[in-house]
């Protein structure tokens, strides 16, 4: 990615799914009649896309320029449902997929993935929702869709049945081609209708907290979806929970924009004012669950971050992927008390800074432990890339740590010189033990020393958290430091705030 | 920029109205954000090119005048069509100006005569 051209042009996407969360593993679908190709099942499995444009016999469809292929009996494809109707000479079909839900689900309307390798789109359908009962509680005909994904927003409110009745194709003697069903909006921005995006991500380089990275999005609302107080609007499907995508990118011109994924977060809140154009989405990682949920301490008076991860796992009803680092993985924590009163994300905080590591989610959602230490330099932050020389800073000069867990294990580490007044910080961890307290006070001591680096640049999609940046300061002189924090915002441009911290004095 | 001696066409409730006779010149506004470097170095990043387009009618039949200052005064994005530099025709939605048309005379009636009549297009999008 040429996130440095002099002429620099840059893009920013978005993918925000207002979708029922569960009901996918709850669907069952069955259709009308499927072709031979159909792989049913397929249409709940989260794929979008077809895996080939498949060479198939549907009249004036298949062209002799290679650009479609032949699947070898057995090989594992998507290909969705397909059905066995074929449309007449006007298009007109008759077909049905028919999607039943175990228990009673609500959703803002249904999106449809049709084949986007053959660009094989149906024009008209009728989509039907049914309660339990069998009275239809929300029902819409779509006329001329041209699009591959045809999302119809029509407030569908707890239903165990939905039905789509296909009654036109695009192209004449065509056969239906669902690649997937979801049930909800998928919104998709894209610089057209993105107003800004800022996003927010930080480590504490001391562990003595665990920030949360957050997303704002700010988007065209001139359709009110997402004004609070329109009946018809998104506002009554949006819940803690719905994923937002986002991919910042930029190049020397329209043609090699080169996208980066910045990471998927989580709804939290939304905003629009009623008389204004925009609304604003807020996302978070997932360590903003960790923060509502109670951590179960299991039994035992020791336990270790492995250990650990898996009852907060446990504890949050989630399956969180997580990258601990092997020299900490299994090493002794005190455990807390059954008894304890303590979320999710402050022992997973204690833990990180018991044994000296910190903790970050990274852009592919994996939650992240492991030392803040000096790695390969990913990039020179030299004064053609900051707007600004770097600002250096350093935190109050303290002389003494002593680190306890509240009871009776303490550890203290002192470098003092004589002439020097003592300047003491404490720090309570209740996960230490007797071997780990000496040397985490030692390192809180040395991480306190640390200089910060605090710097505007032109704004670089690719910088990760605990990358190693060379830093150049106004005199030109070269520091190694780790990226501790960055914000990084879109309005057309890219612009960014960067926060780096050198290795340990 | 070109100066076209030809026509423009506005789509409007469901077809186009051709606004012919129609001296129009076609530049546009860089959009884009400057910023100047620590090192001094001027480098921005381009979001493109504002399309703008003056044009203007010496005279115009009074049921054109009424179609098109309908279409302006309702504030909306208008749909328009024009030939580009390149001699291609382009089409895109664009905002306008309000006019401010001089009457040339009045008729016997009392009937006014309008000519100069003059609008500025600003393109919604960039290129």
């Amino acid at each position: 990615m040429d996130a440095y051209a002099a002429e620099r042009h840059c893009d920013a996407s978005a993918v925000f799914q207002i979708v029922d969360l569960t009901a996918s593993s709850d669907m069952t679908p069955t259709a009308s009649g499927s072709a031979s190709l159909s792989q049913i099942a397929q249409v709940k499995n989260g794929v979008v896309n077809q895996t080939y444009k498949l060479a198939t016999l549907e009249k004036d469809y298949l062209k002799l320029d290679g650009s479609a292929v032949f699947v070898d009996s057995g090989e594992s494809h998507e290909s969705g449902w397909w059905s066995s109707a074929i449309s007449d000479d006007s298009g007109v079909i008759d077909a049905t997929l028919t999607l039943t839900f175990g228990s009673a689900h609500s959703a803002y309307g249904l999106t449809i993935y049709f084949d986007d390798k053959a660009k094989e789109v149906v024009s008209d359908y009728t989509i039907t929702a049914y309660n339990s009962s069998g009275t239809a509680v929300a029902t819409k005909t779509v006329t001329g869709n041209a699009s591959v994904i045809s999302g119809t927003v029509l407030g569908m409110t707890n239903f165990t049945k939905i039905v789509v009745h296909f009654t036109k194709t695009a192209k004449p003697h065509r056969r239906v081609r669902v690649t997937e069903v979801v049930c909800g909006i998928v919104e998709y921005f894209d610089r057209n209708s993105i107003s800004s995006l800022k996003m927010i991500r930080e480590i504490s380089g001391d562990s003595s907290a665990l920030p949360i990275s957050e997303v704002q999005l700010t988007f065209d609302n001139s359709n009110q979806r997402y004004n609070m107080a329109n009946p018809a609007g998104a506002f009554a499907y949006l819940k803690t929970g719905l994923p937002l995508t986002v991919k910042l990118g930029c190049g020397a011109s329209d043609d090699t924009i080169e996208m980066a994924d910045m990471g998927t977060f989580y709804y939290n809140t939304s905003n629009s004012d009623d008389d204004a154009l925009t609304a604003t989405i807020t996302a978070q990682d997932v360590i903003q669950y960790m923060e509502k949920v109670p951590y179960t301490v299991p039994s035992g008076t020791t336990t270790t971050l492995a250990a650990m991860t898996t009852q907060i796992n446990a504890s949050l009803g989630m399956t969180l992927t997580w990258s601990l680092d092997s020299s900490v993985s299994a090493t002794s924590l005190t455990n807390y008390a059954t008894d304890s009163n303590v979320t999710c994300r402050q022992a997973l905080q204690e833990a990180c800074q018991a044994l000296k590591c910190v903790c970050y989610v990274n852009r592919l959602g994996v939650v992240t432990v492991k030392p803040l230490a000096v790695g390969t330099v990913k990039e020179i932050l030299n004064k053609d890339k900051l707007v600004t020389v770097p600002k250096i800073t350093t935190e109050e000069h303290i002389n003494k740590v002593v680190a306890s867990n509240g009871d009776t294990i303490s550890g203290t580490y002192t470098d003092k010189g004589s002439s020097e007044v003592l300047q003491e910080k404490d720090v309570s961890n209740s996960l230490l033990t007797s071997a780990l307290a000496s040397g985490v006070a030692q390192w809180l001591l040395k991480v306190s020393r640390r200089y910060k680096y605090t710097m505007t640049g032109r704004g670089n999609p690719e910088r990760d958290l605990a990358d190693t940046v060379t830093v150049v300061d106004a005199f030109g002189t070269n520091h190694t430091a780790m990226v501790t924090k960055h914000t990084i915002e879109y309005d057309g441009g890219i612009s960014e705030e960067i926060e780096a911290v050198s290795e340990e004095a | 920029m070109s100066v076209n001696d030809k026509y423009l066409k506005i789509y409007q409730g469901g077809s186009w109205i051709t606004l012919t006779g129609c001296r129009y010149s076609i530049g546009g506004d860089e959009v884009s954000k400057t910023v100047t470097m620590a090192s001094g170095k001027v480098v921005k990043d381009v979001i493109g090119v504002r399309t703008t387009i003056n044009a203007a009618w010496d005279g115009m039949p009074v049921e054109k005048i009424n179609s098109l200052m309908t279409i302006v005064r309702s504030c909306g994005f208008i749909n328009l069509e024009y030939q580009d530099v390149d001699g291609s025709i382009k089409q895109g939605y664009f905002s306008a100006s309000q006019p401010d048309p001089e009457v040339f005379r009045f008729k016997a009636d009392g009937t006014a005569v309008w000519h100069t009549f003059k609008v500025t297009f600003t393109a919604q999008e960039v290129s």
